[in-house]
């Protein structure tokens, strides 16, 4: 449906204008209509009043010619005629037209041109015979009126191109039977209409053709702006901020409607410009912060990996790459339980605790990693989405890998240290025995000795009773020595030696008492250890009570009978060391007794196999080397010694064996 | 002529079982039982070798044998030292104090009397 206000602007002025002049237009085509109308009115009029003045002529002449001749003459006398044709003569109505008189039978009494000829059968232009229907109605014309004709004419004497209208006005005198007419053109007797009715037309038309200007200007005045800011809106609409025209100076409301317009345009801009600016700024501090957050996340020395609350793994960092052991492509999209050594059931538990706690902390687990297990420490907790429900975990794991290793090494140096503890106290108490046997002793060995020397050959008997005597003395005399030996009372004779000679040496005596046992010697030992400063007697010592123990183990045993030897360079707490294990087959040191197994007088074997005091004095001799010594053992695996002995730097070339001399005394005494 | 050695013990049955099997050997044997009564007996008469121990009640046997070698007769006289302990410690301590021999306890007998022999016929 069209509706007016849906039009254009311009389309409404123009209605509004066409709305507005429309009666304006008939009122001046009335106007103009009613004015032709009184002028023509006019000259009518004063055709008739030439016609009744001619009738008032005729009829005084007819008058004074009746009271000239008396008694009604019905024709004019001469002289009343002739002046009578004076008169119609000479006058004469608008440029051509003129009076005539006929009778009523056409026959033309007084004509300018054409006296005494009939032209009753007269016809116009349209082919009405118009002189007969005036002498028609002439006749019945009562005393005084005015008939009046019009009929198209055309002046064929005269040479005239086409046929004009002609009026004509008559009256009948009666007394002479007279029709006196008189006819002109319209056109010239109404003359003066046609210029009055153009200076109006045309001062109508001036009006009308201002009011189209002024509208048109008007609406160029309005209109053009508002179509302006209508594009400078869309183009506004359309995101272009740059194409709003420069301001103008109008101070009417279309200008500063612009003006506000363009204010407006420029607000919008500059707001829009600060936007822009923030926005920019905003992103730029957003990628620095994300850039930030995810480097911090990917290089975290932990592994951090999301899941969804199914457990799909939705993001892992470097650290799990490297962890794993695999391309996070690969990590992503698996069930985190996969990584986990105890499966889903771990899964499950973690997440029933992180529902009831929010969260875990270092909760022992063991991961997947390249096939071996990894022990980690488990911290997770759950993520939200913007609304606050949980979508899903973060997990922190982090590898205690080393952290357990020192953590044994820890409790290992710790059972060692109250071992070490044990048995210097056992050591201090032993040396104040052998020391306080020692004199004893030495006097009954001596006074044996003296009884000895005084005895004559005869004395056989006591001779041989002495001798029983002496082996006490001896008997009493290795068990003070060992237990001296055991309590570090006795002097090492320190060297840098490599460990391996000694336990060359210690192989070389035992390997034929080995072969008979049928037990098979493996041997593993590193060429290039490092030296240890040590006393290779009393090492050799040690290697030869750990044979002897092996051996002991070993024997009457129906498998196999394996003794296998290494030594090999390490690190203990960062400290170089060189170490040397003694394995058995045999049938191992239950677990109740193996922190037993280095006190003196402490032994598993028959009476008179041992004193208690091989292991017992090993372990002295290594302690004295500021080494340790262990053992592990199983009831199937059989038994290892491990001994481990500080390294030392190695030699500077050029300093040969100048250190020996001051290094050589024991460092504990 | 026969040597004469001062032996010198806190333990009673050192002091008997030594000077026994001393005396068996030929040798003259005067005892001290510590410090004060070794260098009394030291002054009284002269000494040929001294057995000293070191760990005695009053005077260690250090001390003891610093004072033998301040006196004039026994600047170079042998002086065996009977250690329990034989730590290098009292080894170089001995040696500084000008200790001829040490001998770690228990001492066998025929260690002893080598040793003697020894430092007298070195003497």
């Amino acid at each position: 449906m069209i509706r007016f206000r849906d039009f254009k602007f311009r389309t409404k002025l123009a209605l509004a204008l066409v709305a507005a002049l429309l009666p304006l237009v008939v009122g001046e085509i009335l106007t103009v209509r009613s004015m032709q109308g009184s002028l023509q009115k006019s000259a009518e009029l004063a055709l008739s009043n030439n016609v009744r003045q001619l009738y008032r002529i005729v009829a005084l002449t007819h008058r004074s010619g009746r009271a000239r001749h008396a008694a009604g003459d019905a024709q004019p006398s001469p002289p009343g005629r002739e002046y009578l044709a004076k008169v119609f003569q000479g006058t004469r109505v608008g440029k051509t037209g003129y009076p005539y008189v006929m009778d009523a039978r056409g026959t033309l009494l007084l004509h300018p041109l054409k006296a005494g000829e009939n032209i009753i059968d007269s016809r116009d232009s349209s082919g009405r015979a118009f002189i007969k229907e005036i002498c028609r109605k002439a006749v019945r014309l009562k005393r005084g009126a005015i008939g009046t004709i019009r009929y198209p004419w055309r002046n064929v004497e005269g040479g005239e191109p086409r046929s004009r209208m002609k009026i004509v006005k008559y009256m009948h005198f009666e007394p002479w039977g007279w029709i006196i007419a008189v006819g002109a053109y319209e056109d010239e007797i109404y003359a003066p209409v046609t210029p009055a009715t153009r200076s109006a037309l045309t001062l109508f038309g001036a009006s009308l053709a201002l009011v189209v200007l002024l509208t048109w200007w008007m609406s160029r005045l309005v209109a053009r702006p508002v179509v302006r800011l209508h594009r400078d809106a869309q183009c506004l609409a359309h995101g272009r901020l740059d194409c709003v025209e420069p301001l103008d100076d109008r101070r009417d409301e279309v200008g500063e409607l612009r003006n506000a317009f363009g204010s407006m345009a420029e607000q919008i801009n500059r707001q829009k410009e600060e936007l822009e600016h923030q926005v920019e700024l905003r992103t730029r501090e957003l990628n620095d912060s994300r850039e930030q957050y995810r480097s911090l996340v990917e290089n975290a020395v932990d592994c951090i990996v999301t899941a969804d609350l199914s457990g799909t793994i939705t993001f892992a960092n470097g650290e799990m790459e490297t962890l794993i052991g695999m391309r996070r492509s690969d990590i992503v999209g698996r069930k985190i339980w996969e990584f986990y050594r105890g499966g889903i059931d771990k899964a499950r538990d973690i997440m029933k605790r992180i529902r009831q706690e929010g969260s875990i902390r270092n909760y022992e687990q063991q991961l997947i990693a390249n096939g071996r297990s990894v022990p980690i420490m488990t911290s997770a907790t759950l993520i939200y989405d913007a609304a606050g429900e949980p979508v899903g975990t973060m997990g922190i794991f982090t590898d205690v890998t080393k952290f357990k290793e020192l953590e044994e090494e820890l409790s290992r140096a710790q059972v060692d240290l109250a071992q070490a503890h044990k048995l210097r106290a056992l050591g201090d108490l032993v040396a104040g025995v052998a020391h306080e046997v020692n004199n004893p002793l030495m006097a009954s060995t001596t006074m044996v000795r003296v009884i000895e020397r005084n005895l004559t050959a005869d004395d056989r008997k006591l001779t041989s009773q002495l001798q029983v005597l002496k082996k006490c003395n001896q008997r009493i005399t290795m068990i003070v020595n060992h237990l001296r030996e055991f309590s570090r009372q006795t002097l090492l004779e320190k060297q840098r030696i490599n460990i391996n000679q000694p336990l060359s040496n210690a192989l070389l005596i035992s390997k034929q008492q080995l072969l008979n046992l049928q037990i098979v010697l493996e041997q593993d030992l590193a060429d290039d250890l490092p030296d240890v400063f040590g006393d290779a007697n009393l090492l050799e010592q040690v290697f030869l009570d750990l044979f002897a123990n092996a051996r002991d183990a070993m024997e009457g045993q129906e498998s196999d009978k394996i003794l296998t030897i290494r030594s090999f360079a390490m690190q203990q707490l960062g400290e170089p060391m060189v170490t040397v294990q003694v394995q058995d087959t045999g049938s191992g040191i239950p677990e109740a007794i193996q922190d037993k197994i280095f006190e003196p007088f402490f032994t598993t074997k028959p009476m008179g196999m041992g004193t208690g005091l091989g292991l017992p004095i090993c372990y002295g001799i290594i302690e004295n080397h500021e080494g340790h010594i262990d053992l592990t053992s199983s009831a199937d695996g059989g038994t290892t010694f491990t001994i481990r002995i500080p390294a030392m730097a190695p030699r500077l070339a050029g300093s040969a064996d100048e250190d020996r001399a001051d290094e050589s005394q024991d460092p504990t005494h | 002529m026969s040597h004469k050695i001062l032996l010198i013990d806190d333990d009673e049955l050192i002091l008997l079982s030594v000077e026994s099997l001393i005396e068996t050997e030929g040798f003259v044997v005067e005892t001290a039982s510590n410090g004060d009564d070794a260098l009394q007996k030291a002054t009284a008469s002269r000494f040929d070798v001294f057995l000293l121990d070191i760990i005695m009640p009053g005077m260690s046997g250090f001390e003891v044998c610093a004072a033998l070698r301040a006196m004039d007769d026994y600047q170079r006289s042998p002086i065996v030292m009977l250690t329990a302990k034989s730590s290098e410690a009292d080894r170089k301590k001995g040696v500084e104090v000008g200790v001829t021999r040490f001998l770690p306890k228990p001492i066998d007998p025929d260690v002893l009397l080598d040793v003697l022999h020894e430092v007298v016929g070195g003497k």
